[in-house]
């Protein structure tokens, strides 16, 4: 008996290496629902259509950022996925390889925002999170419109903000900021319209800390992901989201090509398999990630919860991750400041 | 100072009876030794009058005043606990002043010559500055005695105060505690459980048993007349020897006649002290004899400790060790006693 | 030394010195560790302007708020639980215990339930006409005490108590028969002789709420940063571990400076009285 276990193990651990090698992926993802919706959006079905078979290994994006720059010599992963900016500094330091528009199939579907980084050797968004302003649609007949609006007088004591520990909370921050005529080397501007404010303001840090402001804090509106604001009316909240006019901040969720893949025309053809149309539908129907591909066929439900079209896309903005990732640490002394009591 | 006196007084504690209806007058100025085996009720009898347990129901009484509900902190009384009690964060100065100050007595200056009259009186001045662990048992045994009398209680109870002590410690307090209550004439309550300390302590003795007084008296009358078999067993280990009057003649369980008795016929019981019977060839004329066999003899210098069995019964006597020299276990001889001295219960 | 006390001090010597000597040697190279070597940038930088200090002086001075208030209502609960009844006094450790069993992140939402707007506190005290209905004690210095204060009472119950059954019944009862009533003696006798367990506790309970800083996050919020919350900060967000190192050598320095003449006067205090 033991030894036949031992055996079942010792075939488990060389077989993928020796007989599937030249059919296997090994790719990250961030583990949970997401990864159980990854799965099948994605990665089942390419399984299926291509016979091979996709190794996931959940790691989320710094630990995955440290594992490539760990492998850097010898890869173990094809594809990486990252949220939240990273996917820049692993091109900057060279652990990504750079994809041609002309090696996926579905560039031309694809909105520019998606994109705009190929050049700089970043691979494309397959899916997007925006961040706009949340608010609660009984308590406001009409929309607020700006980021500056957090400013109005009528909204005091129902805002809530997010600090900046929070990368919404940053980006919203970069937003106003941005609005108020700040910039990535200034952001005072941003700073001052928030310490305007502070009186009638609320400051979270965690993202149930928002839905316990809408539900029971008599919260009305809050920067913050359109994702969550799904999250709300699940939870039963009248709570919206609203694209403000200098535009909504998007932060890509990226799919890319690890430098010295050995199974790199296979992951081409995965990351250009997690570009299309119903892969990016599937994430806008079940979490409300904004499509990246215009011809996604969404529910009316889902299509009033994201952004889709050229129209409503062309005015979303994003910073640039590698300064962010420089200035965090000063912004978030500053913010530290404006913002104690 | 006042009259003591106690009526119907009875605790419980849920299903036990700690005191069960006791009645007590203590007068004025006396030394009285509540005696008895551990659980007889004498320290809850203590407690009550302290006003440290709160009686199920009867009366105290001191002078004119009901004190039966009275909190102890509104009686007055002077209180001495087995462990001394002695507060161990205050030096021996400031555990002195403690009733003067709570009491109100005087002022700081009156307190402090108050303080140094009784270390005077305990001679341990210059020692006042010392914590209480910082001195010997026998001094912390005159400090709590000083605390409980500084400031001049009408009554002062003591909680078993010597049991702490080494023998001879011991016998040197109990010679102090006399003096001490001949000087100032204090009422005073001793709880113990030692026979001997009662009887060498006090004027009047009360004999406790299952919370019941069992016998008040003096400790020569209580020692020579114990009213009760408990009474003669408890004082002195008294051998209690089976008898049965028949028209005036007192006979042992074998059938010897001892001699004539006043009193109704019927089975009794004739106390018989250690030191009150001999062994004997022969008795003197006057004396009751039974024939008996030497058991156990045992050597304690000046006297011995001889167990023998007479008329069916095992009896101890005390006797000078010269008198049993030549006999041994085994032997027999006459086992003689004034028939008249003895008690009957 | 004997080999046999050498090897029974092996393994807690082991243990201290990696757990405890190493990391706050490591702490310590971090904090003086500047561009140019050995050099006191890192402190520098905390005392460039206010924000840092007075960060520092609102730990400080929450924690002694926190500690007093414990103490307080900490040391009367452990007199009513030594003079209780062995399955009541059961019974109230368990009560007093229980908030430690929970984690920190449940309880601490439990009191954002209770303290926030339109919380049970706000709808109670809404009830009686005593605030309004939008009163919260979120985001403020008073939630943050309040729930300190419940999880860190047992720290001054428990020890208080273990020092209260230590004391001999009959001291108290002398004090009583010599005309002290039950407060003369609490204060003549019960308070100074449970001062050392009271002591210790709030010693324990000054140092735990100064380096908290899960608690005083959720619920006084980003805005009433505490010396643990911004070392964190330091430490997990901007990573930066050398000023972070330094924070929290302050906060030991800090520590030690409110706690060292406290236990000093404390036993002082107890030993005297």
């Amino acid at each position: 008996m033991k030894r036949i276990v031992a055996f079942a193990f010792a075939a488990a651990v060389l077989a993928p290496s020796t007989l599937l090698a030249q059919t296997e992926l090994v790719i990250n993802s961030f583990g949970g629902a997401y990864e159980k919706k990854h799965r099948e959006l994605v990665i089942e079905p390419f399984e299926k259509m291509h016979n091979v078979k996709v190794t996931v290994v959940t790691a989320y994006s710094a630990d995955m950022l440290a594992q490539l720059r760990a492998q850097k010599d010898a890869p173990k992963f094809d594809v990486a996925h990252f949220s939240g900016g990273l996917e820049a500094t692993a091109a900057a330091d060279g652990l990504l390889a750079p994809i041609k528009p002309e090696q996926l199939s579905n560039y031309a579907d694809l909105y520019p925002f998606a994109v705009q980084n190929l050049a700089k050797g970043e691979g494309p968004a397959y899916s997007a999170a925006v961040v706009g302003i949340l608010y609660d649609s009984n308590k406001l007949k009409t929309p607020p419109t700006s980021w500056l609006d957090i400013k109005k007088p009528e909204f005091a004591g129902h805002l809530v903000l997010t600090d900046i520990s929070n990368n919404w909370g940053l980006l919203g921050l970069l937003a106003i900021n941005k609005a108020a005529g700040g910039t990535l080397d200034d952001i005072k501007p941003g700073l001052d319209a928030i310490k305007s404010t502070l009186k009638g303001a609320t400051i979270v840090s965690k993202s149930p800390e928002i839905q316990q402001a809408f539900a029971q804090s008599d919260a009305w509106i809050a920067p913050y992901a359109q994702d969550y604001a799904f999250t709300l009316t699940n939870a039963g909240l009248p709570v919206k989201f609203v694209q403000p006019k200098e535009g909504a901040v998007f932060s890509p969720i990226t799919i890319n090509l690890v430098k010295g893949s050995k199974n790199a025309e296979l992951a081409l053809k995965f990351i250009d398999f997690s570009l299309r149309a119903e892969a990016a539908a599937g994430w806008a129907e079940s979490f409300r990630y904004s499509p990246v591909n215009r011809k996604a066929k969404l529910s009316e439900a889902a299509a009033a919860q994201t952004l889709s079209g050229d129209e409503a896309t062309k005015s979303l903005i994003s910073f640039d991750a590698i300064k962010i990732g420089q200035m965090r640490a000063k912004w978030t002394e500053e913010w530290n400041r404006a913002i104690a009591k | 100072m006042a009259q003591l006196r106690i009526d119907g007084l009875t605790k419980r504690f849920g299903a036990v009876t700690a005191l069960d209806a006791v009645d007590l007058d203590i007068p004025d100025g006396a030394f009285v030794a509540m005696l008895g085996p551990s659980g007889c009720g004498k320290t809850t009898l203590l407690r009550c009058l302290a006003g440290l347990e709160r009686p199920t129901s009867g009366t105290i009484r001191l002078g004119e005043a009901d004190i039966t509900t009275l909190p102890p902190e509104r009686r007055g009384l002077g209180m001495m606990f087995q462990s001394y009690a002695l507060f161990p964060h205050m030096r021996i100065r400031e555990n002195l002043r403690f009733p003067l100050k709570m009491r109100g007595r005087g002022d700081a200056a009156a307190q402090d010559a108050k303080i140094d009259e009784a270390l005077r009186a305990i001679r341990m001045e210059g020692m006042g500055d010392r914590y209480p662990r910082e001195i010997s048992g026998g001094q912390q045994q005159r400090v709590a005695l000083a605390r409980a009398i500084i400031a001049d209680p009408p009554l002062l109870l003591l909680d078993e105060p010597l049991s702490n002590l080494d023998a001879q410690l011991r016998k040197q307090m109990q010679i102090e505690l006399i003096e001490l209550h001949r000087r100032i004439g204090l009422t005073t309550i001793l709880v113990t459980h030692d026979q001997e300390e009662a009887l060498s302590l006090a004027d009047l003795v009360v004999l406790m048993n299952a919370g019941r007084i069992e016998q008040i008296g003096a400790p020569r009358d209580i020692y020579r007349k114990p009213a009760t078999a408990f009474a003669a067993a408890f004082l002195g280990g008294a051998n209690l020897l089976d008898v049965v009057v028949e028209n005036g003649l007192a006979r042992a369980g074998d059938g010897t006649a001892l001699g004539p008795l006043a009193a109704p016929d019927g089975p009794r019981r004739l106390v018989l002290r250690q030191e009150a019977l001999a062994l004997r060839d022969a008795p003197r004329p006057g004396e009751a004899t039974l024939a008996a066999r030497i058991v156990a003899v045992a050597f304690n210098g000046a006297t011995s400790r001889v167990v023998v069995e007479a008329a069916g019964q095992r009896l101890e006597l005390t006797v000078p060790a010269a008198a049993i020299e030549g006999r041994a276990a085994g032997a027999t001889a006459q086992l003689c006693f004034i028939l008249a001295d003895a008690p009957l219960v | 030394m004997k080999r046999e006390t050498a090897l029974l001090l092996a393994p807690g010597v082991l243990v201290l010195t990696l757990g405890f000597v190493l990391p706050v040697l490591r702490v310590l190279t971090l904090a003086f560790d500047a561009k140019t070597g050995f050099g006191l940038d890192n402190f520098a930088r905390f005392f460039a302007d206010s924000f840092y200090p007075l960060v520092a002086w609102r730990t400080v001075r929450l924690s002694l708020v926190i500690t007093l208030v414990t103490a307080l209502f900490g040391a009367p609960l452990a007199l009513v639980m030594a003079r209780a009844p062995r399955w009541l006094r059961m019974a109230l450790i368990v009560v007093v215990v229980l908030p430690l069993m929970t984690s920190v992140v449940v309880r601490t939402f439990g009191w954002l339930v209770i303290l926030g707007r339109g919380g049970l506190l706000a709808q109670t005290l809404a009830y009686f006409d005593l605030a309004g209905r939008n009163f919260s004690l979120m985001h403020t210095e008073t939630g943050v005490v309040l729930a300190m204060v419940q999880v860190l009472m047992p720290f001054v119950t428990l020890t208080v108590l273990s020092t209260l059954e230590k004391i001999d019944p009959r001291l108290e009862e002398a004090a009583r028969v010599m005309g002290a009533n039950f407060w003369t003696t609490l204060r003549h006798v019960v308070v100074p002789l449970a001062m050392p367990g009271l002591v210790a506790g709030s010693l324990l309970v000054f140092a735990l709420s100064a380096s908290s800083f899960v608690t005083p996050g959720l619920i006084g919020g980003v805005r009433l940063p505490v010396l643990g919350a911004t070392i964190y900060q330091q430490v997990t967000g901007t990573l930066d571990w050398g000023f972070a190192a330094a924070q929290a050598t302050l906060l030991l320095i800090l520590a030690l400076v409110v706690a060292l003449p406290y236990a000093q006067g404390a036993r002082r205090a107890g030993a005297s009285r």
